[in-house]
């Protein structure tokens, strides 16, 4: 729990007496083992150690021997573990203090002192449980703060409580605190003022309560909230606010320049000059929430159907509020107003009329988690909607890209055409100089490449079936083999005449024989 | 090709309508501390960062844990979160309250309590109970610890703070 542990193990059965056992350590850090303080040389099956100066966060090994004299077993090592990940949560330390109508509770968080929760001063969460002693109902009030107040008790009556720590994080629950009771006081003859509110008016903070009697004097003091987190006693910490020393009147003004940027925590006590009275329920406020935000600066860039609109926003305002922006936009002619609202800073309003003067008003609205406060809205801006898209221009730049694209699209058709065709309707005339080269009209024939047979005949008297049948296969695949060096295409060759197909395609393929040939 | 940028422009905005207020979703995905608190801390410097050359350290943040390519944004807030903690126990301690000037630090405490208070919900438990050296919060706790053992080897001294001051915005901007 919190900074001990326990290492347990058991003996072997056959082990004689006068046995001991020691554990090292080592965490991912070393690369060397070292004895493990309370835990060296034990006779029971049990030791317990601390975390003081180990590394909690570090993965960390341990091993085990017995040892009898001067013989000593082999090692058993555990499987690597993480202290933080083990740790339990142990109670919290609480102190109670009685009021007449109100029990302040001090905490402190749990392994004070220790190292396993050093690092954890805002991590942990506190559940209180109290309830009227002997048997009354439990309530429960959850708290992130050392030092809390529970008010609404009634006086002179026992009440009785119990404290737990949770890690957040880590989502451990920890032990309960053993129950401490308290007695709250008689009522004291000095009413605590109530319903403490802070407003802003001009640059200042009113704050004001309500009160019943009169001829009392009241003072006012603030805390960082903040401070309730570290001090489980905060007593010493309050401070008076000067504006509002021994007032008569049950609200007072300060400057808003008297506290910094932050959160605060503020109560008020009232004095009758014999006695004080305890002090009221405090109030959180934030001050940032009250300090005026400048309206944003606009941008537009207008187009014929739209205004694209950039709104700028400097405030240092931390990057995890939520700001929205809110625009109002109206025609220059009309009164009627649109209100549109957007997540972006930058953003299009679409639907617009050209040639048309439009005038936008933004503010921003910032969100945090507990309160929310809006900019004034800018002045006007206002833009003129550029010419919308007339037909006449459409089509004059229309005309003129077809002027230009049609020849393109004519040629490129063109050639492909005459590609196909020489695909798949070659033109069988070889080129006119080759004709004439040629004269000899068996090597024109076997240039022309028609399917039928254009070897020479031969005649063999016997054995004409099989000649012939020789012959015949050397011419195909003469035939083929040609084939295959001119054109993609086997065996598909029509028998057409030179005459066949455009002439365009003719010469085309004309020029492939040349290349060939 | 105009009417597609006012589109996309809609699109991204209906999906920003679509989360929650102040949802643990924001643009960025990587882990760094707010605006003011950068500004904050960067009013804070009171020792030129020249003469502390030979306190200088490396406190081997872990950068991957930082970076916005390894988390996926749930555990950006997440880790965010766990930063702005540390950095404020880092900032709240008694040494520290000797340290730095008392109205700047009273801001920057302020500043960052509300922001861990605020992404309290945003909390993510990195990788159930398996704890591994992937684990982000235990990396950094580790970062932290390193820092806190350096302050108590250089007893406080203003250079150390000093060194401790730029390596947090360093790390975190």
């Amino acid at each position: 729990m919190d900074n001990d542990f326990a290492l347990l193990w058991s003996r072997n059965h056959e082990s004689a007496s006068n046995v001991t056992f020691s554990a090292e350590y080592q965490t991912s850090e070393m690369d060397y083992w070292v004895k493990l303080p309370g835990c060296q040389d034990i006779v029971d099956t049990k030791c317990n150690f601390s975390s003081p100066k180990l590394d909690v966060y570090e993965e960390m090994k341990l091993r085990i021997r017995a040892e009898k004299g001067n013989h000593t077993s082999s090692w058993n090592e555990l499987d690597s573990f993480i202290l933080f990940d083990k740790a339990r949560v142990g109670p919290p330390e609480v102190h109670v203090e009685a009021e007449d109508r109100a029990a302040v509770i001090h905490i402190s968080h749990p392994g004070r002192g220790g190292s396993m929760w050093a690092l954890d001063n805002f991590s942990f969460r506190y559940y209180i449980l109290i309830w009227e002693n002997p048997s009354g109902v439990k309530k429960t009030f959850s708290t992130d703060n050392l030092t809390e107040r529970i008010f609404d008790l009634l006086p002179e009556t026992t009440y009785c409580l119990e404290v737990k720590a949770v890690l957040v994080r880590e989502r451990k629950h920890g032990a309960y605190s053993p129950v401490v009771c308290l007695n709250t006081t008689v009522e004291n003859m000095v009413p605590a003022p109530e319903n403490v509110q802070v407003y802003t008016k001009n640059s200042n903070f009113v704050l004001k309560w309500t009160y019943a009697p009169a001829d009392v004097t009241f003072r006012a003091q603030w805390l960082p909230a903040y401070s309730k987190r570290i001090h489980r006693d905060d007593s010493d910490k309050w401070k008076p606010i000067p504006a509002c020393e021994n007032v008569r009147t049950t609200h007072c003004t300060f400057p808003q320049d008297a506290l910094a940027k932050g959160n605060y925590f503020i109560r008020v006590q009232a004095s009758n000059g014999n006695n004080t009275s305890f002090w009221s329920k405090e109030i959180r406020m934030n001050s940032e929430q009250y300090i005026p935000v400048l309206p944003p600066a606009i941008v537009m860039k207008p187009s014929s159907e739209s205004l694209h609109v950039s709104v700028s926003f400097h405030d240092s305002t931390s990057n995890f509020h939520s700001l929205t922006y809110e625009i109002i936009i109206w025609k220059n002619t009309s009164n009627t107003e649109r209100r549109i609202v957007e997540r972006s800073p930058e953003f299009t309003i679409a639907d617009l009329q050209p040639l048309t003067v439009y005038c936008v008003r933004a503010r921003v609205l910032i969100e945090t988690y507990s309160w929310n406060k809006s900019s004034g809205f800018s002045d006007a801006m206002c833009e003129e909607t550029k010419p919308g898209g007339s037909p006449a221009v459409w089509i004059a730049g229309g005309l003129v890209i077809a002027s230009l694209v049609i020849p393109l699209v004519v040629c490129a058709l063109r050639s492909l055409l005459s590609c196909l065709n020489y695909v798949f309707f070659p033109s069988l005339k070889p080129p006119s100089n080759i004709a004439e080269y040629f004269s000899e009209p068996s090597l024109k024939n076997l240039l022309l490449l028609t399917t039928e047979e254009q070897t020479e005949k031969c005649f063999i008297i016997e054995n004409t079936d099989s000649v012939s049948v020789k012959e015949s296969t050397q011419a195909e695949d003469e035939h083929k083999t040609y084939a295959s060096q001119t054109s993609q295409d086997s065996g598909h060759y029509s028998n057409e005449d030179e005459n066949a197909g455009s002439e365009t395609s003719e010469e085309f393929v004309q020029q492939q024989r040349g290349h060939h040939t | 090709m105009a009417l597609l940028l006012p589109l996309l422009v809609a699109m991204v905005v209906c999906s920003y309508g679509s989360v929650s207020s102040l949802g643990c979703d924001l643009p960025h995905n990587s882990v760094m501390l707010t605006r003011r608190t950068l500004d904050l801390l960067d009013q804070m410097r009171r020792v030129s960062p020249f003469l502390c050359l030979k306190d200088r350290r490396d406190f081997r943040l872990p950068r991957k844990m930082v970076d916005g390519v390894q988390l996926q944004k749930a555990q950006a807030m997440s880790v965010s979160q766990l930063v702005l903690q540390q950095t404020l126990q880092l900032f709240s301690t008694d040494h520290a309250s000797a340290a730095w000037d008392e109205t700047l630090l009273l801001q920057l405490r302020s500043e960052l309590l509300q922001h861990v208070e605020a992404l309290q919900p945003c909390l993510v438990q990195a990788t159930g109970g398996d704890s591994s050296a992937e684990d982000p919060s235990l990396a950094l706790r580790r970062y932290f610890r390193r820092i806190h053992l350096y302050l108590k080897e250089k007893k406080y001294s203003d250079c150390a703070w000093e060194i401790v001051r730029s390596e947090i915005m360093r790390a975190f901007s």
